[in-house]
């Protein structure tokens, strides 16, 4: 399939022993720079990095086009490298583990992320650490790797963790201010509260299956390791599975047992069925090892590890209601914002949900919980998103509401449109940060759109692929942007029509409002940046040019594959017919639809839909902003909605309101209840006694040996009179 | 006859005892030291233990009572330093503590001495079965150079250690 | 051979010649060497105090010697009765060391410091 690309891919052992140096790359790259980029020059220590994470980039290629023409399903490949966490009855190991899902990830990862440390030798040439910089990028490709490339969830959270430290340390890249700093801190302190959610739902998943990896460990077969697969016997009709299992052959064996057709479902309380073993072992149950109070029911108990796994996701992918650090992340570096908040770390929620989704699959409760937060989510931001006049933040906006946009794909069971939507979203939306980035580094460092137009003319290569990467985000028909979002959108209508469950039907209108507020803000910063009379400063007018080559390149990249991406990649997600087919060359199987017709009824009143609402946002916004002039200032504005929008609606002061000011005035009433009075008492009324006690006893001290003689002579005399008491 | 000696004895053991602790110069204090140590001796010898109380005679008449005197001449304190030495109350408590400790010592003294061990006191055989009278040199000098042989030879070394000591703390310059 | 005693001190067995009163007597002399330990100032009377209570120790020693002196019954502890009186061998051996050491330290203090009142010597307080 993709022999036009690797001409020559190795065999699949030798895949095998190189597939470590996918992460060890760029943590190779991590260590130089980070050890010795002090002394390095700037453009040695940019292509360091830049090496490295090529380098990463073409053996994940070889690994992937390797996993795509392989027949084995989801057999991708698969080795351990050493064991970490082992117990009797619980054991996880240090694994890669590369399938067709984890596939796609890898590449986005690893291929966004070369042309964004190539961008960034132009962008960050002139900074006083580049060294610096470039580690922290190469740490962030490594934990993402091993977030995407784990072969259990404990491996994905190592990393899920590691990322938002790199994310933390990037933000506040420009330390000395003190305002990035905080920034870097919200967005450690917001996402924590969202890893408690995921590490509950870790500890639930141990709690049910007792295991935490995804799949059995290799068996060592002819030409590579083969990971064995869960099979229903054709002859017995029996389910059979690996040795030792884990989840995803678990999800599996019950989805063999209990999901015959589309109307069935887990049993709420019922004797759990034995899986044949190919084993020693014969048979093999879930070891459910939960208190009994919490009742026996395995639907219950997925669903709630689904939703604290979700509650995770919400804090690593910005949902709501915890978006509120990802518009602050702009503080760093435009790289960065184009690399993690926008294209690879804030898609790991969806990942995550997709590496589990045949788990997810099972609680209907969880999935329309995602699609209701999805979609909230997605309109919300967008709205916040129409008012903005920094252009990171709109574009940070927009990243929010295209996040969203992904959990409705997940929420509505098309698990490949999540993917698929990540997957252009990350090329257009890192098309469109480094556009920006590249305008806001002719501008001299100037982030306010209201300073800005009339920039076509001078950034010709920038003009163009922003405008591309723009039509995508507004999802005019055609653009990479509108396959996924299109698709998505269609699927919750299919949902409504199938389930005629009113829910649907508004996700998808708050879907369809949030992609027409889309199509009017990307374009109303397209007007305002690039059409009008420019309205900088003269000093500032004098300096601006075009980016160097290492910049474009990027876009020019980025823009052919937002125009095409949809051509090229959407027949692997995009399903053809709606009965939850297997995605086999994604090793996703989306949630089947009730009736076959209720997908293909909902393509075409959603394809109209959504293409007159991009095309009356774009027009609208060429209306108010297209001819130049109307600068919007919200100081002279009346309209509240508007003032709203512009305040991100209250969201930062509320939560102030409703969590951060109790808990301060909580910690101020612990401090002075509990700290000064209480601990401060105890310790300082200790020692206050200790030392007015030693004070009196100082006095005995008198240094006169006569004294400590007589001491001991009276001791003497009431010892012996005691005794003379005592004995008698 | 040994009645009378013993409480002669004692009358002058107690009676040099109480002048030697109170005289205000400590000469006096060392010449009591004298009558003291002549009492002791003679009590040792109605003990029996007549080695010792040549011993007794020897070590503390004849070495340190000479050590003490000889170190008084040596500080030449001059009588403005002998400051008041008692403080009324501290004379009182002090005094009050020996007599308690005099009055409980005695008292078990008086409740430990029971008939029998009276009888084993007064009935003392006093001779052994070498011949040795009790308390002799003979007499002591087999279980000393017989069972308390390292002991003996440790007292040899702590006075050894202590005659180089006490050279080396005396000499001018410390 | 032997060591002729004046007279014979084993026949008469009343009196105030018996083990109570001497330890009695031990006692009272114990006591006034302590009281001058205690209350005296001058340390050549304090180090003269503490020989007075060291011979009361050995007369006490002496005096249970003399209970213990038919302690003849056996070959292994036929020596027994003579133990008290080299133990206080023993105390007049220390007593001497003790004296020697102690007045040294005192010629040395006196020759630093020109003192041999207690009330003086404080250094470790401060």
């Amino acid at each position: 399939m993709m022999e036009w690309i690797v001409p020559h891919i190795p065999s699949r052992e030798a895949l095998e022993s190189k597939m470590v140096l996918i992460p060890l790359f760029p943590f190779v790259g991590f260590l130089i720079n980070g050890l010795f980029g002090r002394t390095f020059s700037k453009p040695f220590a940019g292509f360091v990095g830049t090496v490295a994470a090529l380098s990463s980039f073409v053996v994940a290629l070889m690994c992937v086009c390797h996993v795509h023409d392989t027949e084995l399903g989801r057999a991708g490949l698969h080795v351990s490298y050493a064991k970490w966490l082992v117990t009797s009855d619980f054991s996880c190991s240090f694994g890669l583990y590369i399938d067709k899902l984890s596939s796609v990830m890898i590449l986005v990862v690893t291929g966004i992320g070369t042309l964004i440390h190539l961008y960034s030798m132009g962008y960050m040439a002139h900074d006083r650490s580049v060294w610096r910089f470039f580690a922290y990028l190469n740490l962030f490709l490594f934990m993402m790797i091993l977030l995407v490339l784990g072969d259990n969830i404990l491996m994905t959270f190592v990393g899920w963790e590691g990322v938002g430290l790199c994310s933390y340390l990037l933000i506040g890249f420009w330390y000395e201010e003190s305002k990035n700093a905080a920034a870097g801190m919200k967005a450690f302190v917001v996402n924590r509260i969202g890893d408690l959610g995921f590490l509950m739902g870790i500890f639930t998943l141990i709690a049910v299956f007792g295991t935490v990896n995804y799949v059995t460990a290799p068996v060592k077969g002819e030409g590579g390791s083969v990971t064995p697969q869960t099979t229903l016997d054709a002859k017995t009709k029996a389910v059979v599975v690996p040795q030792n299992p884990g989840l995803l052959d678990y999800t599996e064996a019950l989805r063999l047992t209990y999901i015959k057709d589309e109307h069935s479902e887990l049993p709420e309380k019922a004797e759990l069925p034995k899986f044949a073993t190919g084993g020693e072992k014969n048979t093999v149950s879930i070891p459910m090892s939960i208190p009994k109070g919490l009742g026996n029911s395995l639907a219950g108990l997925i669903t709630l590890t689904c939703i604290c796994l979700f509650i995770g996701a919400t804090g690593k992918s910005a949902q709501i209601p915890l978006f509120v650090w990802l518009p602050d992340a702009m503080a760093g570096p435009t790289p960065v914002s184009a690399l993690i908040h926008a294209a690879t770390m804030v898609t790991s929620g969806i990942y995550m949900v997709c590496r589990l989704h045949s788990l997810f699959a099972f609680s209907e409760t969880a999935l329309l919980l995602i699609c209701g937060v999805g979609a909230a989510t997605a309109l919300f931001a967008a709205l916040i998103g129409l008012t903005q006049l920094d252009i990171k933040k709109v574009l940070a906006y927009s990243t929010v509401s295209q996040l969203g946009y992904m959990f409705i794909g997940l929420g509505a069971g098309a698990f490949s449109l999540g993917i698929f939507h990540v997957l252009t979203h990350a090329f257009f939306k890192a098309l469109l940060f480094l556009g920006a980035g590249s305008v806001i580094h002719a501008m001299s460092n100037e982030q306010d759109m209201r300073k800005m137009g009339g920039l076509k003319g001078k950034l010709p290569w920038t003009f163009a692929t922003m405008l591309i990467g723009s039509l995508a985000l507004a999802g005019v028909p055609g653009t990479s942007g509108w396959f996924s979002k299109d698709n998505i959108l269609a699927t919750v209508l299919g949902r409504y029509n199938d389930t005629h469950n009113n829910l649907y039907l508004v996700f998808y209108i708050m879907g369809i409002v949030a992609a027409f507020c889309t199509a009017f803000y990307t374009f109303r910063l397209v007007f305002l940046t690039f059409f009008g009379e420019n309205r900088s400063s003269e000093e500032v007018k004098h300096h601006i040019h075009e980016s160097p080559w290492t910049m474009v390149l990027p876009l020019v990249v980025l823009a052919f594959l937002a125009l095409a991406g949809g051509f090229l990649f959407g027949g692997m997600f995009i399903e053809e017919k709606s009965g939850g087919e297997a995605f086999e060359h994604l090793a996703i199987r989306n949630v089947p639809f009730h009736e076959e017709h209720s997908l293909h009824e909902a393509h075409t009143p959603n394809l109209i839909l959504t293409g007159i609402v991009a095309l009356l946002g774009i027009g609208l916004a060429f209306f108010r902003y297209g001819k130049g002039g109307n600068i919007p200032d919200p100081e002279k504005s009346n309209n509240l909605v508007y003032k709203a929008s512009f305040n991100k609606f209250y969201v930062d002061e509320i939560y102030d309101a409703l969590i951060v000011f109790p808990f301060c005035v909580i910690s101020e009433l612990l401090h002075w209840g509990m700290d000064i009075i209480l601990i401060d008492g105890l310790v300082c009324g200790a020692a206050e006694l200790v030392r007015n006690g030693s004070s009196l006893l100082k006095r005995i001290q008198t240094g006169l040996m006569n004294t400590y003689a007589f001491a001991i002579l009276s001791g003497t005399v009431a010892f012996l009179i005691y005794l003379l008491i005592k004995v008698q | 006859m040994s009645d009378l000696a013993f409480i002669v004895a004692a009358v002058v053991c107690v009676l040099s005892a109480g002048l030697i602790v109170s005289r205000k110069n400590p000469v006096y204090s060392v010449v009591f030291m004298l009558p003291f140590f002549l009492g002791m001796t003679t009590i040792f010898v109605l003990l029996n233990a007549t080695f010792l109380a040549s011993i007794q005679m020897i070590v503390y008449g004849g070495a340190i009572l000479v050590v003490f005197l000889f170190v008084i001449m040596l500080i030449n304190l001059r009588p403005e330093e002998l400051r008041e030495d008692f403080s009324m109350l501290s004379w009182f408590i002090s005094a009050l503590a020996a007599g308690l400790l005099a009055a409980t010592m005695a008292l078990f003294a008086n409740r430990g001495t029971t008939n029998d061990m009276e009888v084993k006191f007064a009935s003392a055989i006093a001779t052994r079965e070498h011949g040795a009278i009790f308390g002799s040199i003979e007499s002591i000098a087999y279980p000393l150079f017989e069972k308390q042989m390292i002991p003996f030879e440790l007292a040899s070394v702590l006075i050894v250690v202590a005659t180089l000591g006490a050279v080396l703390l005396s000499k001018k310059r410390v | 051979m032997g060591f002729d005693l004046p007279f014979n001190v084993i026949a008469d067995g009343g009196g105030l010649m018996n083990l109570k009163g001497c330890l009695i007597l031990a006692g009272v002399i114990f006591s006034i060497g302590a009281w001058g330990v205690v209350a005296r100032r001058n340390v050549l009377t304090v180090l003269i105090s503490l020989e007075l209570m060291l011979n009361a120790v050995n007369l006490v020693f002496a005096s249970f010697a003399r209970m213990h002196a038919n302690m003849t019954q056996s070959a292994n502890n036929a020596t027994a009765g003579e133990n008290g009186q080299i133990f206080a061998l023993f105390i007049i051996a220390v007593a001497a060391a003790e004296a020697a050491v102690g007045l040294a330290i005192l010629i040395t203090y006196f020759r630093n410091k020109e003192t041999v009142d207690t009330r003086d010597m404080k250094e470790l307080k401060q």
